[in-house]
């Protein structure tokens, strides 16, 4: 399976993010080979240094299994950020706090760089304010020395400008991210509409063939002389095609169809051609259902295939229909294929919008369930049952 | 080497069966017949006949397989259109299980499998049907045993049914065997007035089948 554009970004942003950060725990190890001559208290460096780095590899893990970090990680980071840049500038003996003994700058900045990719703009604002002067307090010892005060403006001025335009590179990568996902998607609309278009077309050619082998031949027969219409062998074929050219006259409307069953079976249909074998199974449907509740669920039946299609990698799906007494529906879609983590943050529209979005606006609900290996399940129910 | 017999009316569906099964090295087709009588003809040895559900000589697809039962042939009915009426008569009849034409090859070969070492193949079209069974003389499937069923037969993974039930994979198979033990007991002596009692009691709880979940 190949993952979407908007995943793939997040990935490759949370690959560089952690090795970032790793790469600026490496200063502390060339600093303690030299001694521990900085350090009030070697021991808690120590320890300290081994917190930031396995916060570090957890964190940037999880966000390139997840495809994202949460607010909540992200605010973690934050604050143990600031935690660690505090201590680490007290520990440092006087006059090595803006020396390269000082590591804790790299995952300030670091933190920094998180904040304006993974938090709000007036969130990251504020975190990234809490690090300088989480920062601040740390060196402050060494504001008596004019020279130093320099320097520290200066790495102060790194701590704003390094998570600023960070926060502006993530942003271009996601915009042309949600660019790509949502040129895939139109792109696959309209293979999806060219495949209908092309099985209409196919419907004619079968429909004018059934015309020439019923009604057409029926007719001519008659018209010939050679048959007696009365007799009740000819008016029974007559009453046949009669009611065939009934069907076929209401079976090409282009009207959204309202039956339930006529819907879901056109969209099973039109997947069928893109290869995907969609077993319908059908119970007890509640006629005169608002055509709107219909639509709705087609669209919504609609995505969960195209979903299984792009992503299942499996050539199956399972599209069950169940009315109950009082009415009301319950639609599922069901593939076992790939599946994806139930909670990982899908930036995909589709599942969102069309699924969620249109069953919510029908009265109706939409949800979906998967797990990675255990294939996916898609839920929909008319009208909404309070749980 | 499992032998199989095919009773199917489409003369071209019996021959495409036959390339077909060329490529599994233990299955082979020993008998392939229009009509049941036909198959009969010569009494075969067999370990599982593949019977089309509707034979275009209208004979009843519940007594065809009463009579193959009845000869010791064990049955796995194929249709091309789900008949849910005339599958469920045919399993109450003793067959063995019950999959669409339109399968694979390698779940056809499956059920078969499954039918010959004398087990139920539960197909998710036979799980869809058998949860939706109405029938007052139906086994008695506990309320759990209902849920796993429901939900298998809307096409999920064994895996993803029993995180939905909130229970081990291990036991949502072990419910699923269950079912299909209770359907594979169809085919032997008649229930008990207490199997009758127990059915009567689940139809007034589980009114509309298939349950919804609660989450």
């Amino acid at each position: 399976m190949e993952p979407e554009p908007i995943l793939r970004t997040e990935r490759v942003i949370a690959v560089t993010l952690g090795a970032f950060r790793v790469v600026q725990h490496l200063p502390f190890l060339a600093v303690s080979i030299g001694g521990w001559t900085a350090y009030s208290r070697p021991a808690l460096m120590w320890c300290l240094f081994v917190f930031s780095l396995a916060w570090a590899l957890f964190l940037f893990t999880f966000a390139y299994r997840r495809g994202g970090l949460r607010p909540s990680l992200a605010l973690a980071d934050v604050a143990f950020a600031a935690m660690i840049t505090v201590a680490v500038g007290r520990t440092c003996l006087p006059g090595h706090e803006l020396s390269w003994d000082n590591w804790s700058v790299g995952p300030v900045v670091g933190a920094g760089v998180v904040a304006a990719i993974y938090l709000r703009p007036r969130v990251a604002v504020g975190a990234v304010f809490i690090l300088v002067a989480a920062y601040a307090v740390g060196v402050d010892p060494a504001r008596d020395v004019p020279a130093e005060v320099a320097q520290t403006v200066g790495n102060l001025a790194g701590l704003v400008l390094f998570p600023f335009a960070a926060g502006l590179a993530a942003a271009t990568l996601r915009k042309s991210a949600r660019e790509a996902e949502a040129a895939s998607h139109r792109e696959f609309e309209l293979r999806l509409e060219r495949e209908t278009e092309r099985m209409l077309v196919d419907e004619r050619v079968r429909q004018y063939r059934l015309l020439h082998d019923t009604v057409l031949s029926t007719l001519s027969a008659i018209a010939r002389g050679g048959l007696d219409h009365r007799t009740p062998e000819v008016q029974k074929r007559c009453a046949d095609d009669a009611d065939w050219l009934r069907g076929l006259i209401t079976g090409t409307t282009h009207d959204m169809p309202t039956s339930l069953a006529a819907a879901l079976a056109d969209v099973s249909r039109a997947h069928a051609d893109l290869g995907l074998e969609v077993r319908q199974q059908y119970d007890s449907l509640p006629d005169g259902l608002p055509p709107e509740v219909v639509e709705a669920i087609a669209h919504a039946v609609r995505e969960a295939l195209n979903n299984v299609v792009k992503h299942a990698g499996t050539a199956d799906a399972w599209v069950t229909a169940i009315g109950d007494e009082a009415g009301g529906v319950r639609v599922t879609v069901a593939d076992r294929g790939a599946g994806f983590d139930g909670d990982a943050v899908r930036c995909g529209f589709g599942i969102n919008q069309s699924i969620r979005g249109r069953m919510r606006a029908a009265g109706g609900r939409g949800r979906i369930h998967s797990w990675a290996g255990e294939g996916t399940e898609v839920e929909l129910e008319w009208p909404m049952v309070s749980a | 080497m499992i032998r199989v017999g095919v009773v199917d009316d489409d003369a071209m569906l019996r021959e495409g069966m036959g390339a077909w099964f060329s490529a599994i090295p233990d299955l082979r087709i020993v008998a392939s017949a229009g009509s049941l009588a036909e198959l009969l003809d010569d009494v075969p040895a067999l370990d599982v006949v593949l019977l089309d559900l509707n034979l275009r000589d209208f004979s009843d697809p519940a007594a065809n397989v009463r009579l193959l039962v009845s000869q010791g042939y064990r049955v796995l009915i194929v249709s091309t259109i789900p008949d849910a009426e005339h599958v469920i008569s045919t399993i109450a009849a003793g067959a063995s299980g019950y999959v669409t034409k339109n399968r694979d090859l390698v779940a056809l070969a499956e059920a078969i499998r499954e039918v010959a070492s004398g087990e139920f193949a539960l197909s998710p079209e036979l799980a869809f049907v058998l949860s939706r069974d109405q029938r007052g003389d139906r086994p008695a499937l506990s309320p759990r045993e209902r849920e796993v069923l429901g939900l298998y037969a809307s096409g999920m993974t064994l895996e993803a049914v029993a995180r939905r039930v909130g229970i081990a994979p291990g036991t949502a198979r072990t419910h699923l065997g269950r079912v299909k033990q209770k359907y594979a007991d169809v085919g032997r002596p008649a229930f008990t007035k207490l199997d009758l009692a127990e059915r009567h009691r689940e139809d007034r709880l589980d009114l509309d089948g298939l349950p919804r979940d609660s989450d």
